[in-house]
């Protein structure tokens, strides 16, 4: 019975020994493959955040935050562009609905937050005296906003 | 239903702008459905101190349209009258 226990593992051993390397091939093939699309997936998505920074947050967002303003009658006004711009950004955005369906609903929600704000304090008088709380609120929504995509790009 | 398919909607005269996707489907509900046929083109005549559309408005307020017959039906059938151009810009990139 001991040399039928030692000839089965002698088996075992030797089909180990003539299978290891396909075996261990065959799983630095998968890893290979696992590392080379994380990285693919990486390197787009690192290509879309640069466009995103590009052409909104460094550039229109900011310039066109800087239009909106109060006029005499207390009415908010010069936030077309601004709020054109968000919707854009929406669109441009889209593309993360099919890499991270989570980011994208989370970051539309607070783009449209920040128009559906504006869009309603357009409607009000706003007085003197609260129009910077109007403006500062939709600044620390914005910044918000940059803190959101800028703490996701560096996941 | 007014016989060129059209509606048109009223809002309070100190509003200036629509906002809220809730909003844009109480809108519809309350003033559009009952009263177009979507099953051919028609017309939604937003009034001259309407300036301004929130993004979650348009999406609120074609919510139940772009359900009901598609989203590119939708494109084809739907007309803006307003004095503001911009309106119909809106609401056309956001149902795109």
């Amino acid at each position: 019975m001991f040399i039928g226990v030692i000839e089965t593992m002698r088996i075992i051993f030797n089909f180990i020994c003539n299978n290891l390397a396909p075996i261990v091939t065959f799983v630095c093939m998968m890893i290979t493959i696992y590392f080379a699309r994380k990285n693919n997936v990486t390197n787009i998505k690192s290509a879309y955040f640069n466009d995103i920074y590009d052409r909104f947050l460094f550039d229109s967002i900011p310039k066109y935050w800087n239009l909106i303003e109060f006029d005499k009658e207390l009415h908010l006004i010069g936030f077309e562009k601004f709020t054109d711009n968000l919707s854009d950004f929406r669109e441009t955005a889209l593309f993360f609905k099919f890499l991270d369906r989570t980011f994208y609903n989370d970051l539309i929600k607070r783009i449209d937050d920040i128009d559906d704000y504006i869009n309603e304090q357009a409607n009000y008088k706003c007085h003197k005296d609260k129009q910077s709380i109007v403006l500062e609120k939709i600044n620390l929504k914005l910044e918000a906003l940059y803190l959101y995509i800028d703490h996701y790009r560096m996941k | 239903m007014a016989s060129k398919n059209q509606v048109d909607l009223v809002f309070d005269n100190t509003i200036r702008c629509l906002a809220g996707y809730d909003y844009g489907v109480t809108v519809f509900d309350k003033q559009i459905k009952e009263h177009i046929d979507l099953d051919k083109s028609y017309f939604l005549h937003f009034p001259k101190n309407i300036i301004s559309l929130s993004t979650s408005f348009v999406q609120g307020l074609f919510a139940k349209i772009i359900e009901s017959i598609g989203k590119n039906a939708t494109i084809e059938r739907t007309n803006i009258l307003s004095e503001n151009d911009t309106l119909k810009d809106k609401v056309l990139s956001n149902l795109v």
